[in-house]
Protein backbone atom coordinates (compact mmCIF):
# COMPACT_ATOMS: atom_id res chain seq x y z
CA UNK A 1 0.00 0.00 0.00
CA UNK A 2 1.63 3.61 -1.03
CA UNK A 3 1.59 6.51 1.23
CA UNK A 4 -1.61 8.05 -0.42
CA UNK A 5 -3.55 5.16 -0.17
CA UNK A 6 -2.70 4.97 3.54
CA UNK A 7 -4.02 8.68 3.51
CA UNK A 8 -7.51 7.96 2.08
CA UNK A 9 -7.67 5.19 4.21
CA UNK A 10 -8.01 7.37 6.91
CA UNK A 11 -10.24 9.78 5.31
CA UNK A 12 -12.68 7.10 4.42
CA UNK A 13 -12.56 6.04 8.50
CA UNK A 14 -12.91 9.79 9.61
CA UNK A 15 -15.39 10.36 6.81
CA UNK A 16 -17.77 7.14 8.04
CA UNK A 17 -17.55 7.69 11.45
CA UNK A 18 -19.25 11.57 10.57
CA UNK A 19 -21.68 9.43 8.88
CA UNK A 20 -22.45 7.32 11.20
CA UNK A 21 -22.87 9.97 14.04
CA UNK A 22 -24.95 12.02 11.66
CA UNK A 23 -27.23 8.93 11.51
CA UNK A 24 -26.82 8.35 15.57
CA UNK A 25 -28.10 12.34 15.45
CA UNK A 26 -30.93 11.68 13.27
CA UNK A 27 -32.26 9.12 15.46
CA UNK A 28 -32.31 11.68 18.35
CA UNK A 29 -33.95 14.20 16.09
CA UNK A 30 -36.53 11.88 15.18
CA UNK A 31 -37.49 11.32 19.10
CA UNK A 32 -37.86 14.92 19.77
CA UNK A 33 -39.90 15.63 16.22
CA UNK A 34 -42.00 12.98 17.71
CA UNK A 35 -42.41 14.19 21.17
CA UNK A 36 -43.02 17.70 20.21
CA UNK A 37 -45.56 16.84 17.74
CA UNK B 1 -44.26 4.96 -1.61
CA UNK B 2 -44.91 7.37 1.12
CA UNK B 3 -41.71 8.96 2.59
CA UNK B 4 -41.38 8.23 6.03
CA UNK B 5 -38.55 9.98 8.33
CA UNK B 6 -36.65 7.35 8.52
CA UNK B 7 -36.01 6.67 5.02
CA UNK B 8 -33.87 9.72 4.87
CA UNK B 9 -31.31 7.45 7.39
CA UNK B 10 -31.94 4.75 4.89
CA UNK B 11 -30.76 6.73 2.63
CA UNK B 12 -27.71 8.27 4.00
CA UNK B 13 -26.36 4.60 4.90
CA UNK B 14 -26.85 3.64 0.59
CA UNK B 15 -25.32 6.80 -0.05
CA UNK B 16 -22.05 6.16 1.86
CA UNK B 17 -21.84 2.58 0.84
CA UNK B 18 -21.74 3.81 -2.79
CA UNK B 19 -19.08 6.35 -2.05
CA UNK B 20 -17.19 3.64 -0.21
CA UNK B 21 -17.39 1.12 -2.97
CA UNK B 22 -16.18 4.35 -5.50
CA UNK B 23 -13.02 5.40 -3.10
CA UNK B 24 -12.05 1.67 -2.88
CA UNK B 25 -12.49 1.26 -6.75
CA UNK B 26 -10.82 4.88 -7.67
CA UNK B 27 -8.07 3.32 -5.16
CA UNK B 28 -7.31 0.27 -5.94
CA UNK B 29 -8.89 -0.50 -9.49
CA UNK B 30 -7.58 2.48 -10.94
CA UNK B 31 -3.88 2.04 -12.78
CA UNK B 32 -1.14 4.42 -11.73
CA UNK B 33 -0.31 7.86 -13.81
CA UNK B 34 1.22 7.10 -17.28
CA UNK B 35 4.63 7.18 -17.49
CA UNK B 36 5.27 9.66 -19.97
CA UNK B 37 3.17 12.14 -17.31
CA UNK B 38 5.56 10.95 -14.69
CA UNK B 39 8.53 13.63 -13.99
CA UNK B 40 11.00 10.62 -12.64
CA UNK B 41 11.28 7.41 -11.32
CA UNK B 42 9.11 6.94 -8.14
CA UNK B 43 7.61 10.06 -8.60
CA UNK B 44 4.72 10.42 -5.88
CA UNK B 45 1.85 11.66 -8.13
CA UNK B 46 2.29 7.75 -9.97
CA UNK B 47 -0.60 7.55 -7.80
CA UNK B 48 -1.08 10.59 -6.46
CA UNK B 49 -2.96 11.66 -9.25
CA UNK B 50 -6.08 10.46 -7.10
CA UNK B 51 -6.25 13.14 -5.43
CA UNK B 52 -8.41 14.97 -7.94
CA UNK B 53 -11.35 12.43 -7.25
CA UNK B 54 -11.54 13.97 -3.88
CA UNK B 55 -10.72 17.64 -4.08
CA UNK B 56 -12.49 18.20 -6.94
CA UNK B 57 -16.10 17.22 -4.75
CA UNK B 58 -14.57 19.28 -2.07
CA UNK B 59 -13.95 22.62 -4.37
CA UNK B 60 -17.36 21.69 -5.86
CA UNK B 61 -19.51 21.43 -2.92
CA UNK B 62 -17.50 24.60 -1.54
CA UNK B 63 -19.09 26.55 -4.85
CA UNK B 64 -22.78 25.33 -4.46
CA UNK B 65 -22.62 25.83 -0.66
CA UNK B 66 -21.29 29.77 -1.75
CA UNK B 67 -24.22 29.87 -4.20
CA UNK B 68 -27.06 28.69 -1.92
CA UNK B 69 -25.73 31.43 0.55
CA UNK B 70 -25.83 33.98 -1.78
CA UNK B 71 -29.52 33.13 -3.21
CA UNK B 72 -30.88 32.35 0.63
CA UNK B 73 -29.17 35.92 1.43
CA UNK B 74 -30.58 37.42 -1.65
CA UNK B 75 -33.96 36.21 -0.72
CA UNK B 76 -34.36 36.86 2.31
CA UNK B 77 -33.35 40.01 2.05
CA UNK B 78 -36.34 40.04 -0.61
CA UNK B 79 -39.14 38.63 1.53
CA UNK B 80 -37.45 39.04 5.15
CA UNK B 81 -38.86 35.18 5.42
CA UNK B 82 -36.83 33.88 8.17
CA UNK B 83 -36.45 30.77 6.06
CA UNK B 84 -34.46 31.56 3.51
CA UNK B 85 -32.45 33.16 6.50
CA UNK B 86 -31.60 29.06 7.89
CA UNK B 87 -30.98 27.86 4.43
CA UNK B 88 -28.16 30.43 4.67
CA UNK B 89 -26.73 29.76 8.16
CA UNK B 90 -26.14 26.00 7.30
CA UNK B 91 -25.22 26.38 3.95
CA UNK B 92 -22.35 28.50 5.55
CA UNK B 93 -22.02 25.99 8.12
CA UNK B 94 -21.59 22.90 5.72
CA UNK B 95 -19.45 25.24 3.13
CA UNK B 96 -16.93 25.75 6.03
CA UNK B 97 -16.44 22.29 6.83
CA UNK B 98 -16.13 21.20 2.79
CA UNK B 99 -13.73 24.22 2.53
CA UNK B 100 -11.96 22.70 5.26
CA UNK B 101 -11.72 19.49 3.34
CA UNK B 102 -10.50 21.44 0.38
CA UNK B 103 -7.85 23.19 2.08
CA UNK B 104 -6.75 19.69 3.54
CA UNK B 105 -6.88 18.14 0.03
CA UNK B 106 -5.19 20.79 -1.53
CA UNK B 107 -2.30 20.58 1.11
CA UNK B 108 -2.13 16.59 0.29
CA UNK B 109 -1.44 17.59 -3.30
CA UNK B 110 0.85 20.58 -3.27
CA UNK B 111 3.13 17.88 -1.23
CA UNK B 112 2.46 15.39 -3.75
CA UNK B 113 3.19 17.56 -6.78
CA UNK B 114 5.20 20.30 -5.29
CA UNK B 115 7.25 19.34 -2.28
CA UNK B 116 5.79 21.58 0.27
CA UNK B 117 2.24 21.45 1.98
CA UNK B 118 1.81 25.23 1.38
CA UNK B 119 3.32 26.60 -1.46
CA UNK B 120 1.12 30.11 -1.48
CA UNK B 121 0.00 28.97 -5.18
CA UNK B 122 -3.13 31.66 -6.45
CA UNK B 123 -5.68 28.34 -5.84
CA UNK B 124 -5.01 27.86 -2.59
CA UNK B 125 -4.63 31.16 -1.21
CA UNK B 126 -8.06 32.34 -3.02
CA UNK B 127 -9.69 29.05 -1.43
CA UNK B 128 -7.80 30.39 1.94
CA UNK B 129 -10.07 33.67 1.07
CA UNK B 130 -13.04 31.41 0.48
CA UNK B 131 -12.49 29.63 4.47
CA UNK B 132 -11.81 33.34 5.99
CA UNK B 133 -15.22 34.54 3.91
CA UNK B 134 -17.06 31.91 5.83
CA UNK B 135 -15.72 32.00 8.90
CA UNK B 136 -16.39 35.91 9.03
CA UNK B 137 -19.93 34.88 8.30
CA UNK B 138 -19.97 32.22 11.25
CA UNK B 139 -18.42 35.19 13.40
CA UNK B 140 -20.86 37.62 12.45
CA UNK B 141 -24.04 35.29 13.13
CA UNK B 142 -22.66 34.39 16.35
CA UNK B 143 -21.94 37.77 17.67
CA UNK B 144 -25.00 39.76 16.98
CA UNK B 145 -27.89 39.34 18.94
CA UNK B 146 -31.77 39.99 17.32
CA UNK B 147 -32.62 37.27 15.31
CA UNK B 148 -33.94 39.65 12.44
CA UNK B 149 -30.95 42.15 12.63
CA UNK B 150 -28.56 38.93 12.21
CA UNK B 151 -30.12 37.67 9.57
CA UNK B 152 -30.29 41.53 7.75
CA UNK B 153 -26.18 41.88 8.47
CA UNK B 154 -25.16 38.40 7.38
CA UNK B 155 -27.24 38.52 4.33
CA UNK B 156 -25.03 41.32 3.39
CA UNK B 157 -22.04 39.47 4.08
CA UNK B 158 -23.27 36.79 1.91
CA UNK B 159 -23.80 38.97 -1.06
CA UNK B 160 -20.66 40.41 -1.28
CA UNK B 161 -18.88 36.90 0.18
CA UNK B 162 -19.12 35.39 -3.12
CA UNK B 163 -17.17 37.30 -5.29
CA UNK B 164 -14.54 34.57 -3.50
CA UNK B 165 -16.07 31.70 -5.67
CA UNK B 166 -15.14 33.55 -9.03
CA UNK B 167 -11.69 34.97 -8.19
CA UNK B 168 -11.00 31.08 -6.80
CA UNK B 169 -11.96 29.65 -10.20
CA UNK B 170 -9.82 31.94 -12.59
CA UNK B 171 -7.03 32.26 -9.94
CA UNK B 172 -5.14 29.77 -11.96
CA UNK B 173 -5.67 31.77 -14.92
CA UNK B 174 -5.06 35.15 -13.86
CA UNK B 175 -2.31 34.78 -11.85
CA UNK B 176 0.66 32.62 -12.54
CA UNK B 177 0.25 29.07 -10.76
CA UNK B 178 1.18 25.46 -10.59
CA UNK B 179 -2.13 24.48 -10.12
CA UNK B 180 -3.42 21.47 -12.95
CA UNK B 181 -6.40 22.96 -14.86
CA UNK B 182 -9.85 21.15 -16.55
CA UNK B 183 -9.35 22.56 -19.70
CA UNK B 184 -7.07 23.75 -21.97
CA UNK B 185 -5.70 27.23 -21.85
CA UNK B 186 -2.82 29.11 -23.50
CA UNK B 187 -0.29 28.16 -20.61
CA UNK B 188 -1.07 24.39 -20.49
CA UNK B 189 -3.13 21.42 -21.55
CA UNK B 190 -6.37 20.68 -19.58
CA UNK B 191 -6.33 16.82 -17.38
CA UNK B 192 -8.52 14.22 -19.01
CA UNK B 193 -9.68 11.52 -17.23
CA UNK B 194 -10.37 8.29 -19.42
CA UNK B 195 -14.07 6.28 -19.68
CA UNK B 196 -13.63 4.26 -16.17
CA UNK B 197 -12.32 7.12 -14.53
CA UNK B 198 -15.15 9.51 -16.02
CA UNK B 199 -18.25 7.24 -14.46
CA UNK B 200 -15.92 7.00 -11.01
CA UNK B 201 -15.81 10.65 -10.68
CA UNK B 202 -19.47 12.02 -12.02
CA UNK B 203 -20.78 8.88 -8.80
CA UNK B 204 -18.69 10.56 -6.39
CA UNK B 205 -19.83 13.58 -7.41
CA UNK B 206 -23.15 13.18 -7.75
CA UNK B 207 -22.72 10.96 -4.02
CA UNK B 208 -21.43 14.41 -2.50
CA UNK B 209 -23.53 16.49 -4.05
CA UNK B 210 -26.55 14.05 -2.49
CA UNK B 211 -24.58 14.23 1.13
CA UNK B 212 -24.71 18.05 1.02
CA UNK B 213 -28.32 18.22 -0.04
CA UNK B 214 -29.03 15.52 3.40
CA UNK B 215 -26.85 17.35 5.43
CA UNK B 216 -28.79 20.78 4.58
CA UNK B 217 -32.34 19.37 4.75
CA UNK B 218 -30.89 17.71 8.18
CA UNK B 219 -29.62 21.21 9.76
CA UNK B 220 -32.27 23.42 8.42
CA UNK B 221 -34.57 20.82 10.43
CA UNK B 222 -32.38 21.25 13.74
CA UNK B 223 -32.31 24.87 13.64
CA UNK B 224 -36.19 24.72 13.62
CA UNK B 225 -36.45 22.62 16.41
CA UNK B 226 -34.37 24.74 18.21
CA UNK B 227 -36.45 27.43 18.16
CA UNK B 228 -39.36 25.21 18.74
CA UNK B 229 -37.92 24.07 21.82
CA UNK B 230 -36.86 27.77 22.79
CA UNK B 231 -40.39 28.32 22.61
CA UNK B 232 -41.47 25.39 24.50
CA UNK B 233 -39.61 26.10 27.30
CA UNK B 234 -40.23 29.57 27.62
CA UNK B 235 -43.92 29.44 27.56
CA UNK B 236 -44.31 30.51 24.23
CA UNK B 237 -45.88 27.41 22.67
Amino acid sequence: MNEFNSIMAVAAILWTSFILYTGYLDSKVRAIEKRLK
Amino acid sequence: MEFKRKHATVFLGALWLVVLAAMYKVLFSLGPLKEELLRYPGDPMRHGYKIFFFSMEAAAITYIAFAVVLIGSALYLKSKDMKWDRIAASSARLGIVFTTILLINGAIFSNLAWGAYWNWDPRQTSSLFLWFTLAAYLTLRGAVDGSETRARLSAVLGIFGFIGVPLTHISTTIWLSNHPVLYNTAQSSGFSLDQSGLILFMTLMSCFLLLYVYLLWFTVKIDVLEEKSQKVFSGEL
